[in-house]
């Protein structure tokens, strides 16, 4: 009797000491609604038609694509069965055939079928259509839909590519052809017709198509909820222009019911509610307030600010990814004080990009050296990041033969019988603070190694002029980062080019790479292309940036590579 | 009166007229391309091939209606194409136009730049198993010839693409016809220049279809248009902002009038007194304050639950709808528009009541009153019978510039607080050169100017007798 009064009394003394010592930390919030800060409205929440992240984010939580990305860049079955069944065809075509999950349907009850995927294909061909994605899938030639099982497809490419399956299942949502034309204005369009460039203008001319095109580009398919259904697991349920998008689960949705052998398609909240913050200060006052669960693109200094804050750091977890763009300082090769590497070598090495970094990015930042995502298996991890060292910039100056011959505090040679000063001029985008230091910073280095750099603040759109314009010198710009590396646009001699860097080798490496299946042949084209961008600097790669995600406590979620940096569909209530 | 309420009336319509052309007019002087611009992604990021992106910049110039001349006619030199708004790309239009400065002859600028669009589809589409360092070069001098509007430079380049071709056989077999071309239209560029042209002056007309002719006669219509950025009518834009910017000035501007009169009026009256001297310095404090640093310094603090003080909820207002009860429409608007009212009231208030304190103490030295005082009036009522109504008019006036800023929105506020009205909305069609949305707001700004003076010419008649604006009445007036 004492011995169990003994233990009860220890037993309440701990439960009391343990209530005492746990600081129970109380939300403001409960239930399994989760609310997302978007930095900016959507354009339209139409999958095919929008042009922002802002419109894409929302739409497609309520469509499926027919595979997409897992962690290591592979892509994965979503709402296909498996993988294809690739055979190679005559005239270096080939075809994919895919099967989608038997379980697929609309929100009517209707199956997904591979009718649906061709009338999406003739919707983002449409002439009159203006499909983002529209070139994309521009490799598809032909789409056979098996009579007998509707669900099971045959899609046609040519030329076969490493990027091939990708456009065929990445690039697009599946959109529903009984909801979207009910006329079946598409139907009787040939989608051989809508394949063939010299037939585009007598398309574009055809009553059906420009009715469809009309009818699809209304303002009703772009914002109103009747017209906004795929089959994924939410849908739109309401979009306040300028301040929130309302997205809500399905009840009984299919994909819930094969979760446990599809993983990919789990969804976890009820609701996802989508608030449109602007200001940066609003976003960390309503973060303070608990009124958001999640959102990217925080300041680094609020986020720094935020993550010492010991009440939100009780109730948000502070995240990092790395994002999908790097920045760097594009270089005119073209430019003949420029023409030479050892030049832009020695540019490299007067950027102190680490104290870029620490200084103006609180180290939310991370060094890269060519344009491959980091985590990418085709990133070639031999290239180092150029260190800041003055006396190798002087070093390679003068092996190029740029001396100060007048004690001027500036290099100078001889080009086309004129001498010289190597005096620059750096465009940047006026009214952001960090590309102004780091113009500063980069002047008041380049100095020191006798490199006069003019900074110039213009106007954004103006930057990107010059930059697609050929006219600078040099300039501070951004590029996405995409899973599988297409270096064809920006590196063929032929092609945009707009550094002008480019020879038969990097022209070979840059055609042999897309039709390369043996992908330990293709990395290592892909390795040897980079080297060689690398060896010219032909591009000054810097970093990429971490993204400042805050994810409130009572969700589980893990970040993500891809724009916001979070999948909201995977917020687990704790 | 009624005679020239109906003429000021009828000045409207020439009013908004000039205003629109003003505005249409300096929105071509922006640097930049609406169509790219609204597409910024594909056509900075260059992720698409040339003949994709054409096709794209054809097809959204068509839909925004930018592939048609400006306006009706056009003063140009007479070697300037009438055709020249049809050209895509900003870049392609710049370097044109630069090469036609130089020449004068617009048909062999043209043919020169057709034909070096052919050599360059012509090397584009030689397969790749005929790559060689010829080639790689080859590509990248008809890339810089491409984006050179020198005819120095230009003859150098073409010097190169002369000498390379020759050094591969396949490359010469494939290249060599269009090169001639080139090589050809070149020549003739050079050896055919129409200087003259270029100095002489020419009216062309462009007719009816035209971009301001469109603009104008949707107006006429009632309809704004569509905004580029993303097709919704822009009235149906314009009119869910201006809701939430009515609400926050609809309360702001009576509450700033209100407080400036009985603030004026009272430092007035007791000029010189200790609560004169204090107000003076409260208000010029006040005034000295930038209201937007006040509005973030009242965002942190009063949405801080740090300080338990978090009265402000950032999207409180974003969780009504239509099925919330007016109680809680009230009850919700208040809580949360009251900081942002008081962002609004202060720097209008500090302004009025200095205004109207200069103006009392005028007013109050005037003989009238000292022979209403005389007359043994009670002092309220010499206050504000007859020395207010006399000394209201710089109010009156400054109602008349309120009125247009108070509906175009409060770019500052609305962007702090999180507010998605007129400013905020016109900032960011500002900046995203959506010029659908940006004419509207200029539009009703416009109108509610002319409108807002209206009423400040009537408010004058009203307020003072001796104010009359029909002709009969101006000789015996004051």
């Amino acid at each position: 009797m004492n011995i169990s009064k003994t233990v009860l009394f220890c037993l309440v003394i701990v439960l009391c000491s343990a209530s005492f010592c746990t600081k129970s930390v109380d939300y403001k919030r409960s239930g399994n609604s989760v609310i997302v800060r978007l930095e900016s409205d959507a354009d339209r929440l139409n999958t095919i038609l929008t042009q922002t992240q802002y419109g894409r984010i929302p739409s497609d939580l309520a469509h499926l694509n027919l595979m997409t990305y897992n962690d290591s860049f592979e892509l994965v079955p979503y709402l296909v069965k498996a993988q294809p069944i690739i055979k190679d065809l005559p005239n270096d075509a080939v075809s994919y055939t895919f099967e989608i999950l038997d379980e697929a349907v609309w929100d009517d009850g209707k199956p997904v079928t591979g009718k649906d995927y061709l009338f999406t294909l003739k919707t983002i061909l449409n002439p009159k259509v203006e499909a983002v994605i529209g070139p994309f899938v521009e490799e598809i030639k032909d789409v056979q839909v098996d009579p007998k099982n509707p669900k099971r497809f045959t899609v046609v490419m040519s030329p076969k590519t490493i990027y091939s399956l990708d456009y065929a299942t990445n690039s697009f949502s599946v959109i529903p052809e009984h909801i979207l034309d009910p006329k079946g204005l598409m139907k009787g369009i040939p989608f051989s017709d809508l394949c063939n460039p010299d037939k585009a203008d007598a398309l574009a001319a055809n009553p059906k198509v420009v009715e469809f095109a009309e009818l699809f580009s209304s303002q009703p398919y772009s914002n109103d909820p009747k017209y906004l259904v795929g089959c994924g697991p939410y849908r739109i349920e309401s979009w306040t222009a300028g301040e929130k998008i309302v997205v809500k689960k399905k009840k009984d949705w299919w994909g819930d019911k094969i979760v446990k052998t599809h993983p990919l398609l789990t969804a976890f909240p009820d609701e996802i509610i989508f608030k449109i913050i602007v200001d940066p200060a609003a976003t960390t006052a309503a973060i303070k307030n608990e009124e958001i669960d999640a959102t990217n693109r925080l300041a680094p200094e609020d986020f720094t600010a935020l993550q010492q804050n010991e009440a939100v750091n009780e109730r948000y977890n502070f995240l990092n990814p790395t994002t999908m763009t790097y920045f760097c300082v594009a270089t005119n090769t073209r430019n003949p004080k420029l023409a030479d590497k050892r030049v832009r070598k020695a540019i490299a090495h007067v950027l102190d990009v680490d104290e870029l970094i620490q200084e103006l990015y609180l180290g939310f930042g991370e060094r890269i050296c060519s344009p491959v995502p980091l985590n990418s298996p085709d990133y070639n991890k031999k290239l180092k990041p150029i260190p800041f060292d003055i006396n190798k910039a002087k070093a390679f100056l003068a092996e190029a033969g740029w001396k100060d011959s007048n004690n001027n505090g500036i290099v100078d040679k001889m080009i086309d019988g004129k001498s010289t000063e190597l005096s620059l001029t750096y465009f940047y985008a006026a009214g952001r603070e960090t590309s102004q230091q780091m113009a500063l910073l980069f002047q008041d280095n380049a100095k020191k190694a006798g490199i006069e750099i003019k900074p110039q603040a213009l106007e954004g759109r103006e930057v990107m002029g010059r930059w697609a314009s050929h006219d600078f010198d040099l300039l501070s710009a951004g590029r996405g980062l995409a899973p599988i590396w297409s270096p064809e646009q920006n590196w063929r001699t032929d092609s945009d080019n707009r550094s002008g860097f480019g020879n038969a080798e990097t022209d070979a490496l840059i055609d042999q790479i897309p039709v390369t299946f043996d992908a330990k042949k293709r990395r290592a084209m892909y390795h040897r292309l980079q080297e060689m961008i690398y060896e010219e600097q032909a591009e000054i790669f810097l970093f990429t940036l971490k993204e400042c995600i805050a994810i409130h406590k009572r969700f589980e979620a893990e970040p993500m590579e891809n724009s916001p940096g979070f999948a909201p569909s995977e917020f687990k209530l704790k | 009166m009624l005679r020239y309420f109906l003429k000021r009336l009828l000045l409207l319509a020439p009013t908004l007229l000039v205003a629109l052309v003003l505005t249409f007019g300096l929105s071509r002087l922006v640097p930049g391309d609406p169509v790219e611009e609204a597409n910024a992604e594909e056509f900075e990021q260059s992720t698409q091939s040339e003949t994709e992106l054409l096709r794209m910049y054809r097809s959204r110039s068509t839909r925004m209606d930018l592939d048609k001349p400006v306006f009706y006619c056009a003063f140009q030199p007479a070697a300037y194409p009438d055709t020249f708004h049809k050209i895509p790309f900003r870049y392609r239009r710049e370097i044109l136009i630069a090469l036609l400065r130089q020449n004068g002859n617009w048909p062999a600028v043209e043919r020169y730049y057709e034909s070096l669009g052919k050599l360059k589809k012509v090397l584009q589409a030689m397969p790749v198993q005929w790559n060689s360092d010829a080639r790689s070069s080859l590509g990248q001098a008809v890339n810089n010839l491409q984006f050179s509007s020198n005819f120095a430079v230009a003859k150098l380049q073409i010097g190169e693409i002369a000498a390379l071709i020759p050094q591969d056989s396949v490359l010469q077999q494939q290249t060599s016809s269009a090169y001639q071309q080139l090589s050809k239209s070149f020549d003739y560029l050079l050896t055919h220049p129409q200087k003259a042209k270029l100095y002489r002056p020419s009216l062309v007309w462009h007719g009816f279809d035209n971009q301001f002719h469109h603009t104008f006669l949707g107006y006429l219509k009632g309809d704004l248009g569509q905004s580029f950025e993303d097709a919704k009518p822009v009235s149906a834009k314009i009119a869910r902002a201006l809701s939430w910017t009515l609400l926050i000035n609809g309360f702001a501007l009576p509450l700033a009038y209100l407080l400036a009169i009985s603030i004026g009026v009272r430092m007035a009256v007791r000029k010189g007194s200790r609560f004169d001297q204090r107000a003076n310095t409260v208000l010029f404090g006040l005034y000295a304050l930038p209201a937007f640093w006040v509005a973030l310094v009242l965002l942190v603090v009063f949405s801080n639950p740090d300080w338990g003080m978090n009265f402000i909820s950032i999207t409180g207002m974003m969780d009504l709808d239509k099925d919330s009860s007016w109680a809680t429409w009230i009850s919700v608007s208040f809580r949360q528009l009251i900081i942002p009212i008081l962002c609004l009231i202060y720097p209008a208030m500090t302004v009025l009541s200095r205004q109207m304190r200069s103006a009392m103490v005028v007013a109050l030295n005037q003989d009238f009153v000292r022979t209403a005082r005389a007359k043994g009036l009670a002092e309220k009522e010499v206050i504000w019978n007859h020395a207010f109504p006399n000394a209201a008019f710089p109010l009156i006036t400054s109602f008349g510039s309120l009125l247009p800023e108070m509906v175009a929105g409060s770019i500052l506020v609305e962007s702090i607080f999180n507010i998605p009205g007129m400013g905020r909305l016109l900032i960011y069609a500002m900046g995203s050169q959506d010029w659908p949305v940006v004419f509207g707001i200029m539009l009703l700004g416009t109108l509610l100017s002319i409108v807002g003076l209206l009423l400040v010419d009537l408010a004058y008649a009203w307020l003072d007798p001796r104010v009359r604006f029909d002709r009969s009445n101006l000789s015996t007036s004051a």
